[in-house]
């Protein structure tokens, strides 16, 4: 048994020394199930969070919950799309991104179980599935992942199978949600009337005007029309057991018809789920295979936007197409719309198969395998009923009203990996090691699209009665490859559990670099100190911990396509040249561009040096970073005798470098009482040091950045009292540059036929739309109870907890700006049930 | 036992290795653009690529304007400039015409264009596409090479001074690579050899199969055969040949010169049905004004092309022609004076017939089902210049009286009988023969941009402005500057 252990724990040092980092704590693996006091048991460089963390800050949405526990995660598109549950991020930042800010579409690696998928699979991946999240911002891991690797890394990693007698698991999940709009601050009917006034609208129309001021005591609040309150309930049932041969767990989830709070707009998903790992002696295989089927559909009343600038006065319940109608400012009537069959619908389906071999040679060798599958296909059918009123003023034909789009999204993955590693502890004092892995990996990404117009009637809403093609719009499709072979050499030592050294390399050759500079070599060293385990402070009981570490290496990013590194044709449509062959014109292909056959991928190099103590069981992690990326695209200018003005090159650097920090402290801890409180905070500093000739991909160099907040951070408690929990979380945002959109466009001297902000009244002019803004929130407040063993064993069940949750509760604001602009932002409030039978 | 774990172990790990094979990497994304590589897989690609190159030759800022009927006019004093670009061009006002761009749009556009031809030289060169057409490979090679001279030709023209001038005057390049390195500066002298080498490479690959040399009925050309019909539309055999004789005139090496001008007219061996360039007699060129049969290599353009900015300049602006134009066209009976112009009600003469709407290309897309009309093209080289070049260097060679056979030959087909009445009045000499080419330089080429070319070729001290006053010349006014950037980066 004794001997089983320690094999155990072999086993679990060398799965961290594959795929996650080595500073992961062995301790936080003693037992997944029991709450750990505070998320910084170690000195770690990674910043991880457990499933309890996680449900604490979010009952059901995994990405929600880490947004809100790690200050340096945001999402750069969040305020526009607030709690749409269909809004995919596609701009993700950890801290800040290391390349181009306005590229926009920077996103980290994410890792399902060592394999990359897509933000989809984690945005709609079971919480209750999470062992840990890691949030890598690391060199070591951001060079293991080379030429993708320099936005970090998401990594999550999901739960072990445990043995044991058959266990059933049911979870549900049931939420109440309400729109938040206290964000805007429209005109009602009357004040909006005086405004149009002001402008002299109804000078010519003196009798409209009248008619509308008699009505004008009937102000509608449009932005309420398409609101609703959202239940949703969610259900998980799992099966799992086994010996220590067989372990297996199956599972099934289901959540219909998640309502968002615009009305129309729902999710729905299937999920189904297999797990199977067999040991025979020395050898491991498991298998996770999982299906998942998800429909989604947007609000029938369109983006949220569009009802913020119909006009008060305007009542609602009108069954007209437009309101308003044939006056100087008629707008289409989004009821009357929403009343049509028209609909934007997406619907997905994910494989994802996850097969792991690993084998204990001994002597201190260990062989690992992996193969991953991972595909999404997704579908989106956009349909515009033929009785919508954009086609109101149509003069032409009626054959060509109505349209049904149909755009096809795929990603297909495969990856792999076979690694040998050696590990020896029978020297003493020193510990080393090695580490080879081979890693290929084939991507292809697809996207297509067309549509068809002239639609008979409303309820044909299918493609198939579309009479033709849609004019000026040629069907659209891409593929991007990516196929990348990674090498990578690790060795370590470690002295006395003291000094820890470090270094590691990786070889990238990829599809995705210019055919002249296809590998790509990338580095880390790290080195550790733990001075607590020193002589002079082996036996000081205050400091309990205390340890240096700093580490330095490069990682990569390819911002371009092969477009950028081959000679391009582009066929001259506007005209053909007489001649050739049979036919006696021909469309002629020229050169787009010059090429850089030796473009190279933008390189960051990360340092960083961190400490970390507990004192007192006060815990304080400290880190500094300093990344410089070099190598960023920038327009170069060529001497015209090449033909061409100029191409893309190498010039561009930026740097980031700022300071993170958790400090967490156990003010009371006893058995019947523990209080624990913590906060975190990040400080980033975004700096151009080099534009080239100006920034690739965009016409006019624009240097002019947002500055990042003077700091991010959030704060929050929690308490367990004997079998209660409570807790709280808060976020904030100190002094963060944003372009107040509010102010640009219903503010400062915004377009008088649509509603307007009560402050467009003052007339007041503004140089910059450009604000300071302070942002308070309170994202998480939680009650949970857990049920005595003797109510457990009446009910006949292990294992019964029960949690109250409310989510997105307040938010405040130093600046008057709109939020939740193409969807509103909701509060929630969750009950949720988890019993094992 | 070990060792058998060794063993599989290390085939385990040295397996991917020799996996990763070098076309798993080569795979390239299809979004939007083609690439290279991708799109000249097939011949029919190559024409493709190769109809982009005339096409890109079309341009406004070279040859579909500035270096046909705008700028290079301008210069030649044969038009009344309207505004301050044109007046800029008229007056030689090189820094005036740079503000606007005009130079080192040209100089970035002819580059270019030269830059496609490198590109699609150097894949030609490697390519196992194989060519349906016997000798079209070569056939598109020898254009593309005599392109690369015919493009440097005219950039020597533009930015050197006159050859007469300074042969050892640095200023071009000569790019005979894609990419991103620029050539140094080089002599007139050198960048002459780099342009006879290529066209004498070009005539090489043209002359075994180029079907211009050999001629084909316009009703019998066979399905999957090259086509004799449209050569004119493209850098063809007799078009290398040409520009051969004007650079060797250039050059000042008559015998050289007057020995490729005289292979052009080996078109006339042909029958007149299987030819495709040949002069017009008067009255014979139906609403073709342009005279298209004499081009033996014009640039296809358009109804949105030449004819819009024909439009433009002749019947929105009225451009009217210069001072000179009645002594230039003394005589009445000249077709191109009949032809080209139209008499406006307040007696001047506007160039609005030659290249406007009306002005046809025909019988070019023929067969015996179908017929169309083309829109007039850009004229890159005429039968006329040969006929010029061939006098001028046999006058030079003190053969007088076959120079003259030429001119008259001209003349004849113009309507007109000056140097043949020269000739009969006994008054012929080297003297007089000289201005009646010069002449007929004046006459021939409105709106085709020669004109400046043959001042600065004579290296003329003075010309006639199109008010009729004398400008005095020089090398600063005979050269374009080159423009910042236009070499490297520093100056």
């Amino acid at each position: 048994m004794k001997k089983q252990c320690k094999k155990n724990v072999r086993l679990w040092v060398l799965v961290q020394f594959l795929a996650i980092f080595h500073f992961f704590p062995a301790k936080a693996q003693q037992s997944s199930d029991s709450i750990p006091k505070e998320n910084l048991s170690t000195f770690k460089v990674s910043h991880f969070l457990t499933r309890q963390e996680l449900i604490k800050a979010h009952p059901i949405d995994l990405w929600s919950a880490i947004k809100l526990l790690n200050p340096s995660v945001s999402d750069v598109n969040e305020s526009l799309y607030g709690s749409d549950p269909n809004y995919i991020s596609t701009d993700v930042r950890l801290r800040q991104t290391t390349g181009w800010q306005h590229n926009g579409g920077n996103m980290p690696v994410i890792i399902l179980d060592g394999a990359q998928v897509s933000f989809q699979k984690i945005k709609d991946l079971d919480i209750n599935d999470v062992e840990y999240v890691f949030i890598h911002r690391d060199s070591y891991t951001q060079s293991y992942y080379g030429i993708k690797g320099s936005e970090g890394v998401i990594e999550v990693v999901t739960r072990q199978l445990q043995k044991g007698d058959v266990k059933i698991s049911y979870a549900l999940d049931m939420s109440l949600e309400s729109a938040d709009i206290s964000s805007y601050n429209l005109m009602n009917a009357r004040e909006k009337l005086e405004y149009e006034k002001s402008k002299s609208l109804y000078s010519l129309y003196p009798d409209l005007l009248q008619e509308r001021e008699q009505d004008a005591n009937k102000s509608t609040n449009w932005l309420k029309v398409p609101l609703r309150t959202a239940f949703v309930h969610k259900h998980k049932l799992d099966v799992s057991g086994g010996d220590e041969f067989v372990k297996y767990k199956f599972s099934v989830r289901y959540a219909p018809n998640q309502h968002g709070v615009m009305k129309g707009s729902k999710k729905t998903m299937l999920g189904l789920g297999s797990q199977i790992e067999y040991r025979y002696k020395s050898l491991t295989i498991s298998n996770t295979l999982t299906f998942d089927e998800i429909n989604r559909r947007a609000s029938s009343y369109g983006s949220f936007d569009y009802l913020a600038k119909l006009n008060p006065y305007y009542s609602s319940g009108n069954p007209a197409a437009m309101l308003g109608n044939e006056s100087f400012n008629e707008q289409i009537n989004p009821e009357y719309e929403a009343s049509l069959s028209s609909f934007d619908k997406i619907r997905l389906h994910q494989i994802y198969d996850n097969l792991n071999i690993s084998w204990d040679l001994g002597h201190g060798f260990f062989l690992r395998g992996r193969f991953a599958f991972v595909r999404d296909i997704e579908q989106e059918d956009i349909y515009i009923s033929p009785l919508s009123a954009i086609y109101e003023n149509n003069t032409s034909a009626d054959d060509y009203t109505g349209k049904y789009d149909i755009l096809r999204n795929n990603r297909t993955t495969y990856e792999g990996n076979i690694s040998l590693s050696y590990y020896n502890n029978t020297r003493g004092k020193s510990t080393y090691g090695g580490f080879l892995e081979f890693r290929p990996y084939s991507g292809k990404y697809t996207y297509e699209t067309f549509g068809g117009v002239g639609i008979p009637t409303d309820k044909m809403s299918f493609i198939n009665f579309s009479k033709y093609y849609t004019p000026n719009q040629t069907p659209e499709a891409s593929r991007i490859y990516d196929h990348t072979f990674s090498s990578f050499l690790k060795g370590y030592y470690d002295y006395d559990n003291r000094y820890f050294l470090e270094a590691t390399m990786t070889v990238d050759r990829s599809s995705m670099l210019a055919k002249d500079k296809r590998n790509a070599v990338f580095y880390s060293v790290g080195a550790k100190w733990d001075i607590k385990k020193e002589k002079f402070l082996r036996h000081a009981s205050v400091v309990k911990e205390l340890a240096l570490n700093a580490n330095i290496g490069t990682s990569g990013r390819v911002d371009f396509g092969s477009n950028i590194y081959n000679v391009n044709y582009s066929y001259r449509t506007d005209g053909s040249y007489n001649y050739f062959i049979n036919n006696y014109q021909l469309i002629g292909a020229t050169i787009t561009g010059m090429p850089n056959y030796r473009v190279k991928w933008g390189s960051v190099e990360s340092k960083n040096i961190a400490l970390y103590t507990n004192i007192k069981d006060i815990i304080l992690y400290l880190n500094y970073y300093n990344d410089v990326t070099t190598n960023l695209l920038t327009w170069e200018e060529l001497p015209l005798a090449t033909g061409f003005d100029n191409y893309v090159g190498n010039n561009g650097k930026i740097t980031n470098s700022g300071i993170e920090y958790n400090i967490s402290a156990n003010i009371i801890n006893r058995d019947d009482l523990k209080i624990n409180l913590f906060t975190g905070g990040i400080h980033n500093k975004y700096k151009i040091k080099n534009v080239g000739g100006g920034i690739f991909s965009l016409n006019d160099s624009v240097t002019n950045v947002l500055k990042d907040p003077s700091l991010r951070g959030n704060f929050g408690f929690s308490t367990n009292y004997k079998r209660w929990v409570f807790s709280g979380i808060f976020k904030y945002t100190i002094n963060n540059e944003v372009y107040n959109s509010t102010l640009a466009e219903y503010v400062d001297n915004p377009n008088p036929f649509y509603n307007v902000d009560k402050r467009a009244a003052e007339n007041q002019t503004y140089d910059s739309y450009i604000q300071k803004m302070n942002e308070f929130s309170l994202g998480a407040l939680q009650v949970g109870y857990r049920f005595t063993p003797e109510v457990c064993r009446k009910l006949l069940l292990r294992d019964f907890n029960v949690m109250l949750s409310g989510n997105n509760l307040w938010h405040s604001s130093s600046i008057d700006m709109q939020r939740g602009i193409y969807y509103p932002y909701a509060r929630s409030f969750t009950f949720s049930l988890r019993a094992t039978f | 036992m070990k060792k058998l774990i060794i063993l599989y172990l290390s085939i385990f790990f040295i397996l991917p290795a020799l996996v990763s094979c070098q076309d798993w990497f080569d795979v390239d994304n299809d979004d939007g653009d083609i690439s290279g590589k991708q799109l000249l897989q097939s011949d029919e690609a190559f024409y493709q690529a190769l109809a982009g190159i005339y096409t890109e030759m079309r341009k406004n800022s070279i040859y579909g304007r500035n270096m046909s009927i705008e700028m290079l006019e301008f210069m030649g004093q044969n038009f009344v400039p309207d505004n301050t670009l044109t007046r800029a061009m008229a007056s030689f006002d090189y820094s005036a015409l740079e503000k606007e761009k005009v130079i080192s749009d040209l100089w970035k556009s002819m580059y270019n264009v030269i830059s496609s031809v490198n590109y699609l030289i150097e894949e030609i060169e490697k390519t196992d596409v194989v060519f349906i057409n016997i000798g079209q490979k070569e056939i598109i090679t020898g254009e593309l090479y005599g392109l690369r001279a015919a493009l440097h030709f005219d950039l020597l023209r533009l930015f050197h001074p006159s050859y007469r001038s300074n042969p050892n005057f640095q200023g071009i390049p000569y790019m005979s690579d894609f990419g991103i390195n620029v050539g140094s500066a080089l002599s007139t002298s050198a960048v002459l050899q780099n342009i006879i080498d290529d066209l004498k490479y070009a005539a090489g690959q043209l002359e075994e199969y180029d079907p211009i040399i050999t001629g084909q009925s316009p009703y019998t050309a066979k399905v999957g055969s090259v086509d004799s019909r449209l050569r004119t539309f493209q850098m063809n055999y007799y078009a290398v040949r040409a520009i051969q004789a004007r650079v060797y005139l250039y050059m000042e090496e008559y015998q050289m010169a007057y020995d490729y001008a005289v292979e052009v007219f080996d078109q006339e061996n042909l029958s007149r049905t299987s030819r495709v360039f040949y002069f017009f007699n008067p009255g014979t060129f139906s609403d073709d004004f342009s005279f298209s049969r004499e081009h033996i290599f014009g640039i296809s353009s358009l109804s949105t092309g030449l004819t819009t900015v024909s439009e433009e300049l002749f019947e929105q602006r009225e451009i009217r022609v210069s001072d000179k134009f009645e002594d230039v066209y003394p005589y009445a009976a000249d077709t191109r004076f009949r032809t080209w112009f139209v008499l406006q009600e307040d007696n001047t003469y506007i160039m609005s017939r030659k290249y406007s709407r009306l002005s046809m290309l025909n019988d070019y897309v023929k067969t015996l089902t179908y017929s169309a009309s083309l829109p007039v093209r850009i004229p890159f080289i005429k039968l006329g210049e040969v006929c010029l070049i061939a006098a001028e260097a046999l006058n030079h060679l003190d053969e007088v009286g076959d120079a003259a056979e030429f001119i008259i030959k001209m003349q004849t087909n113009k309507g007109l009988t000056v140097v043949e009445d020269l000739e009969n009045r006994g008054q012929l000499t080297k003297e007089s023969l000289a201005q009646e080419i010069r002449n007929e330089y004046y006459r021939e080429f409105w709106g085709e941009g020669q004109l400046f070319y043959f001042f600065k070729r004579m290296n003329d001290a003075s010309i006639v402005s199109y008010d009729g006053s004398s400008i005095e010349m020089n090398d600063s006014k005979y050269t374009l500057p080159i423009p910042a950037n236009g070499l490297s980066l520093n100056n």
